[in-house]
């Protein structure tokens, strides 16, 4: 078997393209699959003949104790070439040479990383540095590819890593099918045009997040399915199943009322930028953040989303604006080849022409806003408190539903619950003795103790340790008084290393409400080891994680629906979502009166119990309840105050039992 | 503006309502504090002309802020017993007050009720003040201030906020663009995520300050 080397890869280009993709992408290293599957479908599109034999499929198999993730493509080229001649494969120069001269030469391509210094951002496409995060996927920096090419011919290789990289050189045709054999005994050689890359051993936090390759796919290529592109995947079940497009993405099914379209134009005015197309839509609620935002396209694939723009919006708002723009051919070409990052995840937002994109697209994200009157003057901003106040109130009735055994939610779990999570982590700092479910009342003492525990952190340090008190949120302004500041020089791995004179602390008479414990553990550099916080509740009930009921506010320009209740099968939940633009909410959000929220809050959740029982009879089967006539008057918003409040309350008296 | 509803007339809330924490006799004592403070203030402002421009600048907020933190320093305040992290009641109500007695900031927004204040316009006003007046024209316009003051990561380390605008200062000798800022804030929740800034050894925090400065230029 005949090796040679690999030009210009090694294990710290390695790292160095990962966290590259990590910076660009805002995605650790956990989530490997989301890298590789757009490289490796980038990949194959470029290479791709025609639309309807196209497809990609990504497969996780298990061999004799070896995990293999192999991603295979159909109604491609395959990869063309010979692969670099061994006799130049030492001389990087003639290697560069012999590549520039044979644009078709993708094999070898693949054996190289094969650009020059300073050319980071020139004709990537060909020059890409995407296999090397194929590599970074495998714990055994190890991968095997093959193709049958469009001329026929079949063709087998690998690259991994033995003291340096090495490359497999094989003969086309029944050599490198004798090669497949002998290295992959499972696999038979392609019999459909096309690439197959098999990355050995991926890691399990690969293999763990093949869950979401679906949805990392539905978001990356949304554009190439609604084209009608097909792309697969089987994950250790060995079931196939296609990745189906996300509905939410058909921008041409959302109704013109809540989308502009434009196209096609320049980008700015006097420049030889232009757009064939744009399109910004509102979305009904806010949308899960790799969805929101302006997708920059580079041909069928999203590129990046433009969300880091410049106007006073809430979040909620600011996460249900979304859509994509289309570069005409010329501004495309140079978007890809000088301001295109080398992970495809980025732009050079300071180029001219990045500035010119976001400029563009910061004043048509504004103007849509303003137009769909979601700008924070608007008042979308001010129901911070509303909103809080109808979930205390939502609280209140879970809690009461709850000790009624109406719970929402699966499993037993606790009726009420603390905040913190402690997971096993890396270190831990544990408190104790404090109050059952972490609930107190005013003028109680707060005194507790606590221990550290290394289980695996290097033991010398220095590392200082904090634990603060807050009043409602964990912010400077908030912070009540340091409870323990100290500094350990050592922290041996397994040993419990009590802290003791933790100050106490009287919560005072007049304050009731949330409290915040934030526990920190910070190394010699400086970062943050660990990072808990432990919630209290002074004098007010543990907030309840499975009410039956969880409200949602929603800004609906629709003035027939006030509320809706619907039931979340996956959370075992009523979901209601109240429109905070209806005009009866917007005039109690006017008054602030906490009282008149309550009670509308519990108006709804009220008449949502109809729903329930409709839903559901046998829920309620045990609880009595008697009709009323406490119905939500029409006319002047003024009236709403007149309606009979202990109608309400005799139905909620009857809900509670 | 504060309304309720009272036998079916609309009334409006008093001020209190703010301090609904504090007895009524200290809430009363707070109202009186903050309205006098007010008046001198305004006073101020009028003097330095500043009360015609609609748009509150620099200036204004300026002095709006001094006069807080002499509120807040002042022997009377302090005798009231109000702790530090329950001053949002105390900056609330000097907005409130500011818009119905003063009748300033009608063209303001209110300041969003959230569980932090970092977005109170008075809290700002109030945090930008504690800087040397003239370090404070330097650094930039008041929309380069309200996004380095209404950051959590400097508010919870003011050293490091002023290690930054002193290396930038140095470095370009000019005022920091709001759009500057924003880049600069930007770096730094990149470059300082996950630590813990005032336990970072002084060489290595202030190479990243540096890089981040460099960038941004």
């Amino acid at each position: 078997m005949e090796t040679g080397l690999v030009v210009r890869y090694s294990k710290q280009e390695i790292e160095e393209n990962l966290e590259a993709y990590e910076n660009d992408a805002g995605k650790d290293k956990e989530h490997t699959l989301y890298f590789v599957q757009k490289d490796a479908i980038q990949n194959s599109i470029d290479a791709k003949v025609d639309d309807k034999d196209f497809s990609v499929t990504f497969e996780l198999l298990e061999h004799k104790n070896n995990r293999y993730l192999i991603i295979t493509d159909t109604g491609t080229t395959g990869l063309l070439g010979k692969g670099i001649p061994k006799d130049i494969e030492s001389d990087e120069e003639a290697v560069f040479e012999y590549l520039e001269k044979d644009k078709n030469e993708k094999w070898g391509r693949f054996e190289t990383f094969y650009f020059k210094k300073g050319e980071a951002y020139k004709d990537l496409g060909s020059k890409g540095r995407g296999k090397l995060i194929f590599l970074a996927a495998s714990v055994d920096n190890k991968i095997y590819f093959d193709s049958l090419r469009i001329d026929g011919t079949y063709k087998f290789g690998g690259i991994y890593y033995e003291g340096g990289f090495r490359r497999l050189i094989e003969k086309e045709g029944d050599e490198s099918k004798k090669r497949l054999k002998e290295n992959l005994p499972f696999l038979d050689p392609l019999t459909k045009t096309g690439t197959r890359i098999i990355i050995v051993n991926p890691y399990a936090y690969v293999v763990e997040d093949f869950k979401n390759l679906e949805y990392y796919i539905q978001e990356t290529w949304w554009l190439a399915l609604q084209k009608g592109l097909k792309f697969y995947y089987k994950g250790f079940d060995g079931v196939m199943k296609e990745v189906r497009p996300n509905p939410l993405l058909n921008f041409d099914k959302i109704n013109e009322s809540r989308k502009i379209k434009k196209g096609p134009g320049k980008l700015k005015k006097d420049t030889e930028f232009g757009y064939k197309e744009l399109v910004i839509a509102l979305a009904d609620s806010p949308l899960d953040e790799p969805l929101a935002g302006i997708y920059i396209q580079r041909g069928l694939m999203k590129v990046s989303s433009f969300i880091d723009y410049d106007i006073d919006l809430p979040k909620e708002n600011k996460n249900r604006i979304y859509g994509y723009i289309i570069f005409d051919e010329k501004t495309e070409e140079e978007f890809r080849n000088k301001i295109e990052a080398i992970t495809h995840f980025a732009y050079n937002t300071k180029s001219r022409l990045g500035k010119i994109i976001d400029q563009f697209l910061e004043e048509n994200i504004e103007k849509f806003a303003e137009l769909k009157g979601l700008l924070n003057d608007e008042g979308a901003g001010q129901n911070d408190r509303t909103a809080i106040v109808v979930q205390n109130r939502t609280n209140e009735i879970n809690r009461v539903l709850a000790e009624l055994g109406i719970k929402g939610g699966f499993g037993p779990g606790p009726s009420s619950s603390q905040s913190s999570t402690q997971q096993l982590s890396e270190i831990s700092l544990q408190l104790i003795g404090l109050k059952e479910n972490n609930a107190y009342e005013p003028g109680d003492d707060l005194t507790f103790n606590a221990k550290i525990i290394n289980r695996k952190l290097e033991p010398s340090g220095p590392y200082y340790v904090d634990i603060n008190l807050y009043k409602e949120a964990v912010a400077e302004q908030n912070r009540i008084e340091t409870l323990f500041s100290g500094t350990y020089a050592k922290l041996d791995i397994d040993k419990v290393h009590p802290i003791q004179n933790i100050k106490s602390y009287k919560f005072p008479k007049r304050y009731k409400g949330k409290y915040i414990i934030e526990k920190t553990i910070t190394d010699k550099n400086g970062h943050e080891v660990y990072r808990r916080n432990e919630i209290l509740w002074v004098g007010v009930p543990p907030e309840l994680r499975n009410g039956i009921f969880q409200i949602d506010l929603k800004h609906e320009k629709r003035n027939n629906f006030l509320y809706e209740p619907h039931y979340n099968p996956e959370e075992n939940k009523y979901i209601i979502n109240i429109n905070a633009e209806h005009p009866y909410y917007k005039k109690i959000e006017e008054y602030k009166d906490d009282e008149l929220i309550a009670f509308l809050t519990d108006f709804i959740i009220a008449n949502s119990v109809s729903f329930v029982l409709a839903t559901e009879p046998d829920r309620f089967a045990d609880t009595q309840f008697v009709k009323t006539n406490g119905s939500f008057p029409e006319g002047p918003t003024e009236k709403i105050f007149e309606i009979e409040r202990k109608n309400l309350a005799l139905l909620l008296s009857h809900i509670q039992g | 503006m504060k309304r309720k509803i009272e036998n079916g007339k609309v009334v409006k809330y008093i001020r209190l309502d703010y301090f609904s924490n504090l007895e009524v006799e200290t809430a009363k004592e707070l109202d009186s504090l903050i309205v006098n403070k007010l008046k001198e203030i305004l006073k101020k402002l009028k003097q330095a002309g500043l009360l015609d421009n609609k748009k509150h600048d620099l200036a204004f907020w300026y002095i709006l802020g001094k006069g807080v933190n002499e509120l807040i320093e002042s022997d009377e305040f302090k005798k009231l017993g109000i702790p530090k992290y329950d001053l949002k009641g105390v900056f609330e109500g000097i907005e409130n007050a500011a818009r119905i007695e003063l009748h300033i900031f009608e063209n303001l927004k209110e300041s969003e009720r959230q569980n932090t204040f970092l977005r109170n316009h008075i809290y700002r006003a109030y945090k930008l003040a504690q800087f040397p007046e003239e370090y404070v024209k330097k650094v930039g316009s008041w929309d380069t201030w309200r996004e380095f003051l209404e950051r959590p990561i400097f508010d919870r380390d003011p050293m490091l906020l002023r290690k930054l605008l002193d290396s930038y200062l140095k470095k370009y000798n000019k005022q920091i663009e709001r759009k500057t800022a924003r880049e600069i804030i930007k770096l730094v929740n990149k470059k300082l995520k996950g630590y813990n800034t005032r336990y970072m050894p002084t060489d290595v925090l202030d190479k990243i300050i540096e890089e981040i400065i460099d960038t941004v230029g």
